[in-house]
């Protein structure tokens, strides 16, 4: 069965809770319905970028008003904003890895969701992590512009990508203003929340908070935010963070976010392409053709496997001479080829009942997906004598127990 | 690793339509030779729906209804359709009987319900099931009895012998998800059949192979079968076809796109599959179109059938199925071919 749309939109949902240290509860709240929302009427996925990242502006938008307050400059504002910035595109690219992934009928994705827990660094790694899924496989190449996600971009793009939101979000954590400076900002959003303590000075209502080393910032319990590391904490006499918080922040947490990302590489590894190997001679594949020796079919998934195998075999038995009527189904077309080449016929019904579920809508298993590569592969290895022209693929083409039985 | 959506990978949509094979193979101890028919009309009765047959007099109409009923288990009925053929005579009378009208009900309360040459009766008598099909209930005298469930009308008209009959109307003929024909059976199977009933008819010792909450059971699995975005706009654009072609005066509705669906998610059941291909799309779209498609005068003049156009449009309508010119492109000549 299909991952059930519920339960999808409910994974979509859950995406923004690894923004859940750094926004208030009421935004992560939004931003999970705005994504629960794309996930449910893929007509908003266009916006879900512009709105998210609208919303995370617009939290901040007080602070412009705490930096002049305090005496500070517009541009110290400037690494806070761009930090905002990336963390919602890395939020982004790691839903869309979701939906790719969903499209090729892979949970890999789900991977994603635990690492972000462990990880001090979650956005950082998750989105490297999601860009791994995202990459481009040789049938994308091979079916360009049927809906992926990166059209016709080259294929290390979005690897680019997360490798500058990883180097961006490092160096804005060091670029963020002066701890004192920011400490006001913050001060002022949290006095702009509450009325209990209106004149704190400095940092002060943020000594009693607990603190969470989240994206290079320090982030506390009532919505204090700092730049720097450890060291800074240290230097402040800030309250020490709970013990969990502690260990995720320290060694422990680090050698949880390598075993993490070791099992991401892993993952990724493991539905990576095979390395195609070029084909000596026609006749190697004629007695058990090897899927690496096809060359052809490299994607990570057995669904673009196979979608590549049908696409490769309908273009070489148009060279043969019998093209596909773009009214023909693949059954239709397939039959219609088994007739012309009866020795071709086992692994044309062979490719016809491996692609009908993978193009339709249903699934494949991995076997499925390797007999359908090694069927087309023979289909390739063969030398079709030339088909004999039809002006149409009428009634006349079906086989009779098609025509029989209906008025 | 197995993808989700394999084919009969839910062990009880494979059990239900283990069902209905046997249910097939029941009545293929009938009916020589009619597989085809006998899936298709399977195939609506799953999706819900009523069917009309038409074809000559002797092709096996009555005996695919009775052996249907059979195999499914349900209640039969049959009523021969006559032009003195009242209502009350289908849907039930109420009798004043110890001081108080009481509902007798009539032969339409079964699960599997054979009109007769449906043409034979006056359309008054013909509208007295529109409410049954469409709603799966009668109203007499005000009040409202449901019909039992499952519900199957299955209708025969003989196409030939048009004297003395009564036209379907266009909104009867719409209540009838499909419109099947037996057809002869060739030589051989004929030979086969002569065989086969020489001593006894079958149809007097055909058992059940399925009960009524079997049905209703696989009517509910057929509502669950996948049937992707563009195989959705597939269809439609199949129907969307009807309405503008040169010889159609009278174009399919909604309901035939509806019912294209139901069958076509039908047929992939019954096949074992959990989504539907193109192939179920157009096998549904041959049985539920043309009895829903008004031809123009000329091409009544010109003897054109409606299955004939609609054979022409899913000629002409484009599947979706993969860009190659773009893989051709963007591939290489592939190294296998030597």
């Amino acid at each position: 069965m299909h991952f059930d749309a519920r339960w999808g939109t409910l994974a979509y949902a859950a995406l923004p809770l690894i923004l859940w240290p750094l926004l208030p509860a009421w935004a992560v709240a939004l931003l999970a319905a705005l994504y629960a929302l794309a996930a449910r009427w893929p007509r908003l996925q266009p916006w879900r970028l512009a709105l998210g990242t609208l919303l995370l502006t617009a939290l901040y938008l007080p602070a412009i008003s705490g930096v002049l307050a305090a005496g500070g400059w517009l541009i110290d504002l400037v690494p806070l904003f761009s930090l905002l910035v990336l963390s919602g595109l890395a939020l982004w690219l790691v839903e869309r890895a979701a939906e790719q992934a969903e499209e090729r009928d892979s949970r890999a994705w789900m991977f994603l969701l635990p690492l972000a827990l462990l990880s001090p660094h979650p956005l950082a790694l998750v989105s490297l992590g999601a860009a791994l899924l995202l990459r481009r496989g040789a049938d994308d190449v091979a079916l360009q512009g049927r809906g992926q996600p990166w059209g016709h971009r080259a294929g290390g793009r979005q690897l680019a990508l997360a490798a500058l939101i990883v180097v961006g979000i490092l160096l804005l954590s060091f670029a963020l203003p002066s701890h004192s400076l920011l400490g006001q900002v913050q001060t002022a959003l949290w006095q702009a929340s509450t009325t209990e303590n209106p004149s704190l000075p400095g940092i002060g209502g943020c000594e009693q908070a607990n603190w969470t080393f989240v994206n290079g910032q320090w982030v506390s319990d009532n919505g204090c935010q700092l730049g720097g590391g450890g060291a800074l904490q240290q230097e402040d006499g800030l309250k020490t963070a709970s013990p969990l918080v502690a260990a995720l922040g320290g060694p422990t947490g680090r050698w949880l976010a390598l075993l993490g990302a070791a099992l991401a590489a892993g993952l990724w590894w493991r539905s990576a392409p095979r390395r195609p190997r070029r084909v000596q001679s026609a006749a190697a594949l004629d007695s058990e053709p090897d899927l690496a020796d096809a060359g052809l079919f490299t994607a990570p998934q057995p669904l673009h496997r196979v979608r590549a195998a049908y696409a490769h075999t309908e273009a070489h038995l148009a060279v043969a001479g019998l093209v596909r009527q773009e009214a023909e189904t693949p059954a239709e077309y397939l039959r219609r080829a088994a007739a012309i080449w009866p020795a071709q016929a086992s692994a044309l019904a062979t490719l016809a009942a491996a692609y009908a579920p993978v193009r339709y809508g249903g699934g494949i298993t991995e076997a499925q997906s390797d007999a359908a590569e090694r069927s087309a592969a023979l289909i390739l290895a063969g030398s079709l004598p030339a088909a004999p022209v039809f002006s149409d693929h009428s009634t006349a083409d079906r086989p009779r127990s098609e025509r029989q039985g209906l008025t | 690793m197995t993808q989700p959506g394999t084919t009969a990978s839910d062990p009880h949509s494979s059990a239900a339509s283990a069902v209905m094979e046997r249910v097939q193979q029941n009545v293929a101890r009938v009916l020589v030779g009619k597989e085809d028919v006998t899936r298709l009309a399977l195939a609506g009765i799953l999706a819900g729906g009523h069917i009309l047959l038409e074809d000559a007099p002797g092709t096996g109409k009555t005996m695919l209804a009775r052996a249907l009923a059979a195999s499914l288990g349900l209640d039969f009925a049959r009523v021969q359709f006559t032009p003195d053929l009242l209502p009350s005579d289908v849907t039930g009378v109420s009798i004043y009987r110890e001081g108080q009208f009481q509902f007798v009900p009539g032969p339409i309360f079964t699960g599997i319900l054979l009109a007769d040459e449906i043409n034979r009766a006056t359309p008054k008598t013909q509208s007295a099931l529109l409410e049954a099909m469409g709603e799966g209930q009668v109203t007499e005298s005000g009040v409202t009895h449901a019909l039992q469930q499952p519900f199957v009308v299955i209708a025969t008209q003989n196409p030939v012998e048009h004297e003395g009959t009564y036209a379907l109307p266009e909104a009867q003929l719409d209540r009838f998800l499909l419109k099947l024909s037996v057809g002869y059976p060739d030589l051989e199977q004929e030979v086969q059949m002569l065989g086969r009933l020489q001593s006894a008819h079958p149809i007097d010792t055909l058992g059940a192979v399925a009960g009524p909450a079997d049905l209703l059971a696989a009517q509910r699995a057929v509502r669950e079968i996948t049937v992707s975005p563009d195989l959705q706009r597939y269809l439609a654009s199949i129907v969307s076809a009807t309405r503008t072609h040169s010889r159609i005066s009278l174009g399919a509705g909604p309901r035939a796109s509806l019912g294209i669906q139901a069958a076509a998610q039908a047929l992939a059941y019954l096949a074992g599959r959990d989504f539907v291909t193109p192939d179920d799309v157009k096998a549904a779209a041959r049985g539920v179109l043309p009895h829903r498609l008004l031809l123009n005068i000329e091409a009544r003049m010109a003897d054109v059938s409606a299955a004939s156009l609609v054979e022409e449009i899913l000629g002409t309508v484009p599947v979706p199925v993969e860009a190659v010119s773009a893989v051709a492109q963007a591939a290489p000549e592939p190294t296998a071919a030597g």
